[in-house]
């Protein structure tokens, strides 16, 4: 894949609510090119808004997101659900994420068999298990080419195998200078990684 | 400017793949022109009269009733959030997509049109223009019913809040694109206006819909 | 200054005492208006009697329209600044507006008995007054069935700025398709073909519509800013009691 330009995410006094609930208020964290940042908290704490505030899909009510570039140029996301279609098949649907981002059909190979579901290139998403198709979510988001990767409970459907592959997914991507933020409720054991755990606003 | 070539495509795909295409809406299309002389009558004059008008109103439900598919499936599969991801802008890319599920879904309504002109006993200028007006109403049409399938996207049972919505915004193209055939009907030099107005329509919500639709989806994500 | 009052505290300190004082002009101009279109004014000599329609008429129609315009005023406010209280406005004004309509419509019918011998006729004026009443209950139905509050009043913002966009093409193409059939409408309000003696119970009527509609925006915007208060409370209460209880909601 052709390198891209790593960048550092900071987050100064980020304040959140949803449906006009404050969730969390005075938010603050540092991320340098290759580190990553484990998000843990009870349901509700607002985790998963703020991943989706990190993606520039919700507006902070408070606080300030800054990054060298536009965070439609550098972010990569991989939300609760993998935006997979049931009737298309996986060549089908990661090549149209290839074109879109500008990426070549010929780095898809190679990040399917990092996830070990190469054989399942023509099977349409509907007829994956959960696990397969989170695999092939995260194919699909390595395949945007981005500095920062936004993981919303990435190992949620995974297996013990789909684990490690995952943990060996985003370990490459820091080793070129990635960021990978991930919230989830699994113990997820990559090696210094930070942890941010929300609390329920007061 | 590539980029939405792919998403045209791919929605056009999808539409066939997962939807069957232009199936839906071409059979409710004909179900509805077959039911309507049942309802209202066999009598010539009356249905000839009645035919373009009727047409062009049951062309307007065809698309409504496949509206709900246009943005509810990518809003609940996380295909939107992905794509507000995207750097070629939410309005480009919802012109796109939805043109390219119209174009693939409804393209058969003018020639069932043309055709039901015909059993109507609709003179076949007047047949001729319905079918030019609907194709001409057809972007106008669908990218309305995506504003309203965006702003009800997820919502149980949307197809009713759609209809609700997208309804008042439908009723000038409709005039128009109806117009075009029964002033044809009538010999009126109206006819060519209408169709002109109907093409109008269409190139205005092409310029403006999509920026309705970038908002919709947004307010909806956020 | 919109900024100044979205403050709850203060807006509800201006509503407790425009409240009162709308109310009090609008009864008194209603009672002028009435009396004035009942016994103040004379007969029309074409339309008898019939004419008094017109002074509840036209204004309800109006008000229908400026309602609208104000909804989509409030909406464009909301959805460029994010002002709660454009939203809370838009939100209360929406039925108001929609009960003018049908007022508007309902008038509208019994006039046209005598003038057209149809309770309803398809004029293009009617016409789209109807479309309006869509539009409304669109925007309505949009609301409550977004349940996030906020993606709720969003949506609904993008809604009636379309509806502004879409209205105005409404009524050039219903005028178009009127014309098609029939001469220009039977009536005619612009200029010159009304009497001063009709002008005053209509302006009177239209200035008492006026302050009567924003005397019931400023009563549901006090009673809806309550209702969120109590609300509140109730939330802030439901919390205590279950950190009383030893229930794990600090815990993360």
């Amino acid at each position: 894949m052709t390198p891209f330009q790593p960048v550092s995410l900071a987050v100064e006094g980020l304040a959140l609510s949803r449906g006009g609930l404050r969730l969390v208020g005075g938010l603050g964290f540092a991320l340098k090119p290759g580190e990553a940042l484990l998000l843990t908290g009870a349901n509700g704490t607002g985790k998963t808004t703020l991943m989706r505030t990190l993606a520039g899909l919700v507006r902070p009510d408070e606080g300030r997101i800054s990054c060298e570039e536009p965070v439609e140029e550098a972010v990569a996301w991989l939300g609760h659900s993998d935006g997979l279609k049931p009737g298309e098949s996986l060549r089908m649907a990661l090549r149209f994420w290839a074109d879109i981002h500008g990426a070549s059909r010929k780095t898809i190979l190679p990040l399917m068999r990092k996830l070990d579901i190469e054989p399942l290139i023509d099977r349409p998403a509907g007829q994956l298990s959960r696990g397969q198709q989170r695999r092939a979510g995260l194919v699909r988001m390595a395949l945007a080419n981005r500095p920062v990767w936004l993981l919303d409970e990435p190992a949620g459907p995974l297996d013990g195998a789909g684990r490690e592959r995952l943990a060996d997914l985003v370990a490459w991507h820091r080793s070129r200078g990635g960021i990978v933020l991930a919230a989830t409720h699994q113990t997820l054991d990559w090696p210094d990684a930070g942890h941010l755990a929300l609390k329920a606003a007061a | 400017m590539g980029g939405m070539g792919a998403i045209f495509w791919r929605e056009a795909r999808l539409a066939w793949a997962g939807g069957g295409g232009p199936a839906g809406p071409a059979a409710f299309f004909l179900a509805a022109i077959t039911l309507a002389p049942l309802a209202i009558g066999p009598d010539p004059d009356l249905l000839a009269s009645a035919g373009p008008g009727l047409m062009a109103f049951a062309a307007l439900l065809s698309v409504l009733q496949s509206a709900e598919r246009l943005y509810g499936d990518d809003f609940v599969d996380g295909t939107l959030d992905l794509y507000a991801l995207l750097p070629i802008g939410l309005p480009l890319l919802s012109l796109a997509k939805t043109l390219g599920q119209g174009v693939a879904t409804l393209w058969p309504l003018p020639v069932i049109a043309l055709l039901g002109g015909l059993m109507y006993g609709v003179p076949l200028v007047s047949s001729l223009m319905l079918a030019a007006s609907l194709a001409a109403a057809i972007p106008a049409l669908v990218l309305l019913a995506g504003f309203a399938g965006a702003l009800a996207a997820g919502v149980r049972r949307s197809g009713l809040l759609i209809a609700l919505i997208a309804t008042p915004l439908m009723v000038p193209v409709l005039i128009f694109a109806a117009g075009a055939g029964r002033a044809g009907f009538e010999g009126d030099e109206r006819a060519l206006a209408n169709l002109g107005l109907t093409a109008a329509i269409s190139l205005g919500t092409i310029a403006l819909a999509p920026f309705g639709i970038a908002g919709a989806i947004r307010s909806r994500l956020g | 200054m919109l900024s100044y009052f979205s403050n709850p505290q203060r807006f509800d300190g201006l509503a407790r005492r425009v409240i009162p004082v709308l109310g009090v002009v609008t009864i008194v101009l209603l009672a002028i208006g009435v009396w004035l279109a009942f016994f103040g004014s004379p007969p029309d000599y074409q339309q008898g009697e019939t004419i008094r329609i017109m002074y509840v008429h036209v204004p309800a129609a109006y008000m229908a329209m400026a309602l609208y315009a104000a909804l989509a005023g409030a909406s464009f406010v909301y959805f460029v600044w994010r002002h709660s209280l454009a939203d809370a406005a838009a939100e209360v004004i929406a039925p108001i507006g929609a009960v003018f309509t049908v007022l508007a419509l309902m008038t509208g019918s019994l006039w046209g008995k005598p003038m057209w011998g149809t309770w309803w006729e398809w004029d293009a004026r009617m016409t789209s007054v109807l479309v309006l009443l869509l539009v409304y209950l669109g925007y309505m139905a949009l609301r409550s069935a977004l349940e996030d509050a906020q993606q709720a009043a969003r949506a609904a913002a993008v809604l009636a700025m379309a509806g502004i966009v879409n209205l105005v093409i409404v009524k050039f193409s219903v005028d178009w398709w009127s014309s098609l059939h029939q001469p220009a409408s039977v009536i005619r309000f612009d200029g010159p073909t009304i009497h001063s003696s009709q002008l005053w119970p209509l302006g009177v009527m239209a200035l008492a519509y006026t302050t009567l509609a924003a005397w019931l925006v400023f009563y549901r915007l006090r009673s809806r800013t309550l209702i969120q208060k109590a609300r509140q409370i109730e939330r802030r209460k439901l919390r205590d009691a279950r950190q009383a209880q030893g229930e794990p909601g600090e815990l993360a």
